[in-house]
């Protein structure tokens, strides 16, 4: 019969896992991390755009950006080469 | 669907179904089947329990955020083995502050090293070899724990690391020289 081959990495994560959890832990740990989650779902998006605003990128901020005394051209078309035609 | 009858399902079954329903029950059951891997393997390379505690509890965070993108491809242990090492490895190098998380990265690589055959390593007395994994780099402990505790073939562990996989064979090659020198100048006797 030949012996079952020894491999003592396995027995160390046996002596590393704190076993099982008693249930009370467990739901405590889920529902922590399923209200942290929906947090991060429901508001990164919108702290990404927030923070994309604030930085000046995205389409409506240059529309808004404009001012009325430039005659429909923002600051950076004004910075433009005379040779260039505004958009 | 009963408890006895989750109990009997596959990973990616309760993964699937979990997908299917969202309820918590599914998750709950991935989290009980390894919470305690997750943790052993925190424990083994971030060497303090509360900072594996947290560990564990993010590396959860993650996979709950990420299961819908889990494809299957590899198996459910073999992804969250991954993102545990990989969050394990970046605490290392960014809380920690060590850069060099492999014995080639800290020393001289030019002499051709024998191989340890696996056996030496695979036999050496639980309390002794805990003392030797205390001791040897991050990064080759992560590699002795993927291929000897998890399994994991050479090519995965390659995938998980970013490596390719001759890079990983020699890797391991080193952390199981490492680990014979270290055992050697630990117990002399």
């Amino acid at each position: 019969m030949s012996e079952e081959k020894r491999n003592n990495f396995k027995r160390l994560e046996e002596d590393n896992d704190l076993g099982p959890r008693d249930d009370k832990e467990i739901k405590g740990t889920i529902s922590f991390i399923s209200s942290v989650s929906r947090v991060i779902e429901l508001y990164l998006p919108g702290f990404f755009q927030l923070m994309i605003s604030m930085t000046g990128g995205g389409q409506d901020n240059n529309s808004k950006s404009r001012k009325p005394d430039s005659h429909g051209l923002s600051k950076r078309d004004n910075e433009r080469s005379p040779s260039e035609p505004p958009k | 669907m009963s408890k006895q009858g989750i109990n009997k399902l596959t990973d990616e079954e309760v993964i699937s179904l979990y997908l299917k329903s969202r309820s918590s029950s599914y998750f709950t059951m991935l989290y009980s089947r390894y919470s305690g891997k997750v943790f052993s393997k925190c424990i083994s390379l971030l060497k303090v329990e509360q900072l594996a505690d947290d560990a564990t509890q993010d590396i959860f965070l993650k996979i709950y955020l990420n299961l819908a993108k889990f494809s299957g491809k590899s198996k459910f242990s073999t992804w969250v083995y991954s993102i545990t090492y990989n969050y394990c490895i970046d605490y290392i190098r960014k809380k920690k502050k060590e850069k060099n998380i492999f014995s080639e990265d800290i020393e001289n690589v030019g002499e051709p090293l024998s191989d340890v055959p696996d056996f030496e390593l695979l036999e050496i007395e639980v309390e002794r070899l805990k003392k030797v994994m205390d001791v040897i780099p991050p990064g080759d402990k992560a590699v002795l724990l993927m291929k000897y505790q998890d399994d994991m073939s050479i090519r995965d562990i390659a995938e998980v690391l970013s490596k390719s996989e001759s890079a990983i064979k020699m890797k391991l090659k080193r952390a199981k020289h490492k680990a014979q020198i270290s055992y050697k100048e630990i117990f002399k006797d």
